[in-house]
């Protein structure tokens, strides 16, 4: 069922969200999904926003587990926004919000930049990183260590991060206060586990867009600035397409190999 | 005659991901009845992970997203209860690092997400079993134990997260310590609870004695503590003792070494140790174990057997070389199943060999091999590779087990046959999108298997 704290938009939750019809109240269409009064079989128009591997389900049926309140009838039209629930032969989605017919362009145009992996959703979700971030510049890595204090021979688990620090040479601010002239220094995971393995790795040498924040490194007992973000390593050839980025020559030169 | 299943759903023909490190739990009141885990995103990236579930003895799976973590959990090990229907699981949650939940749903086929019954941070490697008291004055109350490596203490780390009314609205969980010996600071992230209907339980762990940082060796005892009375008692698993120090948890092996690599090292895949742990249904003095460990052929699993409640412990029955994710079960009919994975050949053409293992007596093994998959194709992504575990219980005289391989469909490389509910094609040996015409590179699936 839908969990959506009393006040919070329940559209945010969706990440699958489309224009459809409904068929078939009180039906499934898998024989995996319990049947029961809250499922319907929706055929899918038009899919607005959704993974890559499923953004192909118009002229599809797929099973909707409406919310407890919602009160549909076969053959009415809406934008569904919903969350994933069982995927089989077909798949079943839980709504956690409905809009009578198809939502506006505009809307519309919001989430399909919602969709992962589409250059829109890379943008926003860049933008929006670049938002978040306490601190944001154009460098160079000139030296990897280990953090001062942390003993990479303590404790293990399969899933510890490896904690290393890089010092960036700094470019160009692109956002925030630099701690100290022309530098700072970031804490990154160097762990290829499951738990890390999408976070930014460094080397000497590399060059590009640094996206950092102030966090408690539980290890090191202090706040240091991070990159644990798989968007917070942008190289240069990316450079020229971020919207917003000032004054760096970060656009078309590789990492130069470290001495 | 064995069945083999590759249990990702036809609508995900699509994936390409490294869906390593499986778990598998049969409902012994319903056999048809599983669910099964592994490295497996929700496919929306949703605010819960997925498990998948089967009712039709594994034939066919789906993914049903109802664990409370972020799109995927890190660690994750479900198990039923004997007779009361309830799915238990203890996971690594999202976001969190070490946030161990044990969760509990007695609806795994329906949309409601599981409940969570502990939540504490701080414990590495859950590793789930349960089971319902059948007599006496607790009977039909479910018992969990969730071993894990409790790295929120210092030293003795090794530990058993326990609940002995699991099934009731709202649980208490104590944590036992079952490392009594120093350690190097910790001991290893395997820590293996398995239960006899009886109340016997006995538990398995390595106990880390030293470490080589420059190295990354190992040494450790390899250590089974037991108790015989549901671990209910003030000072759980301290009936085995050991007659050597006279500490609780006699040391099966001693100053065993072993490689802690977290990096590819075999087949792509890190070593960090292995261990499994079970105990005969018809007989709780009679227990067989594995583990792993650096021997001159090299990365090596062990079998052994007690047959006096883990007092002694006889010689080897088996030795398996550049092997790993040993899983022990014994059947109704006392026949004990070994499953593990051994790395072949050399270079480009190593191979992961499946093989599933039985005996009756403890002497005489046949050999059944499940699958023999490119130990180089695909190239890793992340680790655990194929998984730090793979899995395998009995149920009546029926072992259900599951592992991770290689998904290239060619029925070479399953010799006993094997069947795909995603698109693939035998004849070019190639994995197809849910347009049955658009290739799909070659991943890491969740295999399923049931004997006979």
């Amino acid at each position: 069922m839908p969990s959506s704290s009393q006040g919070e938009d329940p559209q945010q939750e969706s990440t699958f969200t489309f224009v459809g019809t409904v068929k078939n109240l009180h039906a499934a269409t898998m024989a995996a999904v319990p049947v029961t009064e809250s499922t319907a079989i929706v055929t899918v128009e038009e899919v607005l926003q959704a993974p890559p591997m499923l953004a192909d389900l118009a002229g599809s049926d797929i099973t909707v587990e409406l919310s407890s309140a919602r009160q549909v009838r076969e053959g009415q039209q809406a934008t569904f926004f919903t969350t994933g629930w069982m995927y089989g032969t077909s798949i079943a989605v839980r709504e956690v919000d409905l809009v009578e017919g198809r939502v506006g362009a505009e809307r519309a145009g919001e989430l399909a930049a919602l969709s992962p992996a589409t250059p829109e959703n890379r943008t926003v979700r860049l933008q929006q990183r670049i938002a978040e971030a306490d601190l944001a510049v154009v460098g160079m890595v000139s030296v990897i260590k280990f953090p001062e204090g942390y003993d990479p021979y303590g404790s293990v688990s399969e899933h510890a991060p490896k904690w290393r620090e890089a010092t960036i040479e700094v470019q160009s601010v692109q956002k925030g206060d630099l701690p100290q002239e022309d530098r700072v220094t970031a804490i990154f995971a160097a762990s290829d586990d499951i738990r890390w393995y999408r976070t930014p790795t460094f080397q000497v040498g590399q060059k590009g867009l640094f996206l950092l924040d102030r966090r408690e490194i539980p290890e090191l007992e202090r706040e240091e600035y991070v990159a644990l973000d798989p968007l917070d390593y942008q190289p240069p050839q990316q450079l020229a397409s971020i919207p917003g980025l000032v004054g760096s020559d970060g656009g078309s030169e590789e990492p130069t190999e470290p001495a | 005659m064995v069945m083999i299943v590759n249990i990702i759903p036809n609508f995900l023909s699509g994936e390409r991901n490294q869906d390593s490190e499986p778990s598998l739990a049969v409902n012994p009141a319903n056999p048809l009845q599983m669910a099964a885990s592994a490295f497996t995103r929700d496919p929306m990236g949703g605010p819960n992970a997925p498990i998948y579930v089967s009712d039709d003895g594994g034939r066919t799976w789906s993914l049903n997203s109802i664990v409370p973590s972020e799109i995927d959990t890190g660690d994750i090990s479900p198990h039923f209860g004997s007779t009361t229907n309830n799915l238990y699981a203890g996971i690594l949650r999202r976001p969190g690092r070490l946030q161990l939940n044990v969760l509990r749903t007695s609806t795994f086929l329906q949309p409601n997400v599981m409940t969570v019954l502990e939540n504490r941070s701080g414990a590495d490697q859950p590793w789930t079993q349960a089971a319902t008291v059948p007599s006496g004055a607790d009977a039909g109350k479910d018992r969990v134990y969730v071993g894990n490596n409790d790295l929120s203490v210092d030293s003795r780390t090794a530990a058993i997260d326990l609940s002995l009314d699991a099934a009731s609205a709202n649980p208490a969980f104590d944590t036992a310590r079952i490392e009594r010996r120093a350690t190097s600071g910790q001991d290893g992230p395997q820590v293996r609870p398995t239960i006899h209907p009886d109340g016997t339980i006995y538990a398995a762990f390595y106990g880390w004695r030293s470490r080589n940082v420059i190295t990354d060796l190992v040494t450790a005892d390899v250590v089974v503590v037991r108790d015989d009375n549901w671990a209910a008692g003030p000072d759980p698993f301290t009936a085995l003792v050991d007659g050597g120090d006279n500490v609780a948890g006699v040391r099966v092996v001693r100053g065993i070494t072993f490689p802690w690599s977290n990096a590819p090292t075999l087949g792509q895949e890190r070593l960090g140790g292995d261990l499994s742990i079970a105990v005969d249904p018809n007989d709780s003095s009679r227990v067989y174990l594995a583990w792993a460990d650096q021997g001159t052929a090299g990365y090596t699993l062990h079998v052994r057997q007690s047959s006096d409640r883990g007092a002694t412990w006889g010689p080897d029955l088996l030795t398996i070389a550049n092997a790993k994710n040993p899983a022990l079960a014994i059947s109704s009919a006392s026949e004990v199943g070994l499953l593990y994975q051994q790395v072949t050949g050399t270079g480009v053409n190593q191979r992961w060999e499946t093989h599933l293992r039985r005996t009756v007596d403890g002497r005489n093994w046949n050999d059944l091999l499940l699958a023999t998959t490119s130990a180089a194709e695909p190239q890793v992504v992340n680790l655990p590779y194929l998984g730090d575990y793979a899995y395998m219980m009995a149920v009546g005289d029926t072992f259900y087990g599951i592992f991770s391989a290689s998904n290239r469909p060619d029925l070479d490389n399953f010799p006993n046959g094997v069947s795909y509910q995603r698109n693939a094609n035998f004849i070019t040996r190639r994995l197809l999108a849910r347009d049955r015409m658009t290739p799909v590179p070659v991943s890491i699936d969740p295999f399923f298997f049931r004997m006979p």
